[in-house]
């Protein structure tokens, strides 16, 4: 067990806090109080994680200790020891939040077994929060690129609206960054401790996005096996983000609708009434405007929904943010695939230069496809074209052949230019390292860094048959 | 036997916890042995503190027991206020200052055994756990008295009585938070009954215990 946790041990005998300090000293830091009307005081000057707490104490009992740790939100996991067999007070107990109970005289084993789960809880919960600390901070204003005026309006917007309920509505073409931005709000705000959720309105069937918002009901239709807890239900106390909100169909706008305006709703085919609290971020590549001209959109749920709009324009208007983005893409993918890649000032300036009709996200996968297929160590504007002209021509896995640049960006020995998988180009790695160390699995192995068995599995994966005559079949 | 079966099954439950504590430290101490039978030191402590805990459930099985033993009183004349104001006058200069004396007349008579009424102001005094409750005093006054006996009435100043039920506020170990073991209220209310008198006990005002010499 982790030797940090802190376990403050309640009870009036002595012969039983002696016993448990033996217990449990050296796997926790203990403390020992043999009264409870100071037990609640302590917990608030000293970090524990965990309380065994003994009901009968001298100046308040046990019970009445877990009801202040209940009513002031202590954040400790009680295990309740007691020589009472009183059911009464187990169930009581157990309501006021206690984590277990067990009765005296207890086998030290079971409250072993006890606290290893409570470690386990702790060491998940601890997890959490790390990662979302972590997730957190890659959503922090800070960490979002770009330092054209159209992005400061947006930054000195939500940090008036951040810590509001306000409901936001993004509107920006596809690859601008909403999602971004949505996980920004949610993550700089008073609700990054609860859940983010998203949905991308456009690529689930009308027919099941009721299920996705809402949850449904055990039988509530065909195929609705379990209960399922839908998103707003999820992120309550957090954000909902709901993507390409044009697509809703108008059912689902009153629905939506009437969520926003109730902050309650039932599950599909249940009678409960869900009170939520789920701050809705949405978004759209469509003017919303447009849509409730054509009576595609509900008028008042546009209006419930833009009441903070962010506009994120297009990355062509906003140029000057584009050596922003091909710093940050090319230093995330040198590191992700541990690359050292550069890019040349004429590359540079192309970059900054072009359209980029499908915006960030195709800048992005330019500049991580760079990284990945490149053998150069620098990259001129010519491995930027061809990539670029690839793409405009729109037929994958061909690209249009360009002398400058053949024998150094794919590595391709043929007039016309192949793009190769990974895997493809993985397995003619494979065959060149086998060759090279004289078609030994083992030696290969090493030198490719992976273990024999992944080895072997890629031998299979890529039909590759090593014969006795140390040739590939 | 419908009266007393809670009383009964509220002397077991109170029994059943106090036992428990003890039999808790013993039992954990005995597992706690099998995984460090290589430390002597700890194999000397747990010793020490199993033979503790046997002694103490002993002890106290042994005080139930002799107080179920008790003799039946003498019914004599006898003096109470002569009585508590020796057992004043006796007490050294840092125990009487937990000790206040009310309204007490040396002149009243009453009937029973002396000793046992001393043997009750011993109980209740020495049995009151004073370390842990230095701001209480043992107030001793006499109440009204008549033709047919005269009341003694013991108050103790800061102490809150609030969880002892009037009618059965005597039983084994249902007052632990301001007396050393638990069982003093039983044994004073059990002297009290082999003399011949009534011990009350009054959650209205002050939570004052009231003996009733008849």
């Amino acid at each position: 067990m982790k030797p940090n946790y802190k376990i403050l041990i309640a009870d009036d005998e002595k012969g039983v806090r002696e016993l448990l300090k033996d217990l449990l000293f050296p796997s926790f830091e203990v403390e020992t109080i043999d009264r409870g009307d100071t037990i609640i005081e302590k917990l608030r000057s000293n970090l524990f994680d965990i309380l065994i707490l003994d009901l009968q104490l001298p100046g308040m009992y046990g019970i009445d200790v877990l009801r202040q740790i209940h009513e002031n939100k202590i954040n400790i996991a009680v295990v309740v020891i007691t020589a009472s067999n009183d059911i009464d007070n187990a169930i009581t107990s157990m309501k006021l939040g206690a984590y277990d109970y067990i009765v005296k005289p207890f086998d030290t084993d079971k409250l072993l077994v006890i606290l290893k789960n409570i470690v386990e809880k702790l060491d998940l919960e601890n997890e959490v929060t790390i990662l979302r600390k972590q997730i957190g901070e890659n959503f922090r204003f800070n960490n979002i690129i770009g330092d054209s005026e159209p992005i400061r309006k947006i930054f000195s917007t939500l940090e008036k609206v951040i810590d509001t309920d306000s409901t936001i509505l993004i509107i920006g073409d596809s690859g601008t960054g909403k999602e971004i931005i949505a996980k920004a709000i949610h993550y700089n705000s008073n609700r990054k401790q609860f859940p983010f959720r998203s949905i991308d309105c456009s690529t689930i069937p009308q027919d099941l996005i009721g299920s996705e918002l809402f949850g449904h009901e055990k039988g509530s239709f065909t195929g609705a096996i379990s209960r399922k807890i839908g998103k707003f239900e999820i992120a309550s106390k957090g954000t909902l983000f709901l993507d390409e909100i044009s697509n809703l169909s108008i059912d689902m706008q009153a629905k939506l609708l009437r969520v926003l305006q109730e902050k309650e709703f039932e599950r599909i085919g249940g009678n409960q009434i869900i009170k939520v609290n789920t701050r809705i971020v949405a978004a759209s590549n469509k003017d919303l405007r447009d849509l409730v001209k054509e009576n595609l959109f509900r008028e008042d749920l546009y209006y419930r929904l833009n009441v903070v709009p962010i506009y994120i324009p297009s990355l062509k208007d906003r140029k000057e943010d584009i050596p922003l983005f091909i710093d940050h893409f090319l230093n995330k993918y040198n590191l992700e695939y541990d690359r050292k890649l550069e890019i040349d000032l004429k590359a540079r300036l192309f970059l900054t230069n072009y359209d980029w009709p499908g915006n960030v996200r195709q800048l992005e996968n330019i500049i991580k496809r760079l990284v990945l297929l490149s053998t150069k160590k620098i990259v001129d504007i010519s491995h930027i074209k061809q990539l670029l002209e690839f793409e405009e021509t729109r037929q994958p896995g061909i690209i249009i052949n360009d002398d400058s640049s053949k024998d150094d960006l794919m590595e391709v020995d043929e007039e016309t230019v192949l793009i190769k998988s990974m895997d493809e180009m993985e397995k003619e790695h494979l065959e060149k390292a086998l060759h090279h160390f004289n078609y030994n699995i083992s030696i290969t192995a090493r030198n490719l860094k992976i273990s024999r068995k992944t080895m072997h599995n890629k031998l299979k994966k890529y039909n590759i048959v090593i014969k006795k005559s140390a040739e590939i079949k | 036997m419908n009266d007393l079966t809670p009383v009964v099954e509220k002397i077991i439950r109170n029994f059943n916890h106090e036992l428990k504590n003890p039999l808790t430290t013993i039992k954990g101490y005995a597992q706690l042995l099998g995984s460090k039978a290589n430390d002597p030191q700890f194999v000397e402590k747990s010793r020490n503190i199993i033979i503790e805990n046997v002694d103490d459930i002993d002890s106290k099985m042994n005080r139930m027991y002799d107080i179920f033993n008790l003799p039946g009183g003498e019914r004599d004349a006898i003096n109470p206020g002569e009585i508590i104001e020796e057992f004043v006058s006796s007490r050294n200069e840092s125990e009487k200052r937990f000790l206040l004396l009310e309204n007490i007349n040396s002149a009243l008579q009453a009937t029973g055994d002396q000793n046992y009424l001393r043997r009750i102001i011993d109980v209740l005094f020495y049995g009151f756990d004073w370390i842990n409750h230095q701001d209480s005093r043992l107030k001793i006054s006499f109440g009204d008295n008549d033709s047919t006996g005269a009341t003694i009435a013991f108050c103790f100043d800061n102490a809150d009585f609030s969880h002892l039920a009037e009618t059965n506020f005597y039983l084994p170990f249902s007052e632990k938070r301001y007396f050393n073991t638990g069982i003093e209220l039983f044994e004073v209310f059990f002297l009290s009954y082999l003399s011949g008198w009534e011990l009350t006990f009054s959650s209205t005002i002050d939570y004052r215990f009231l003996l009733y010499l008849k």
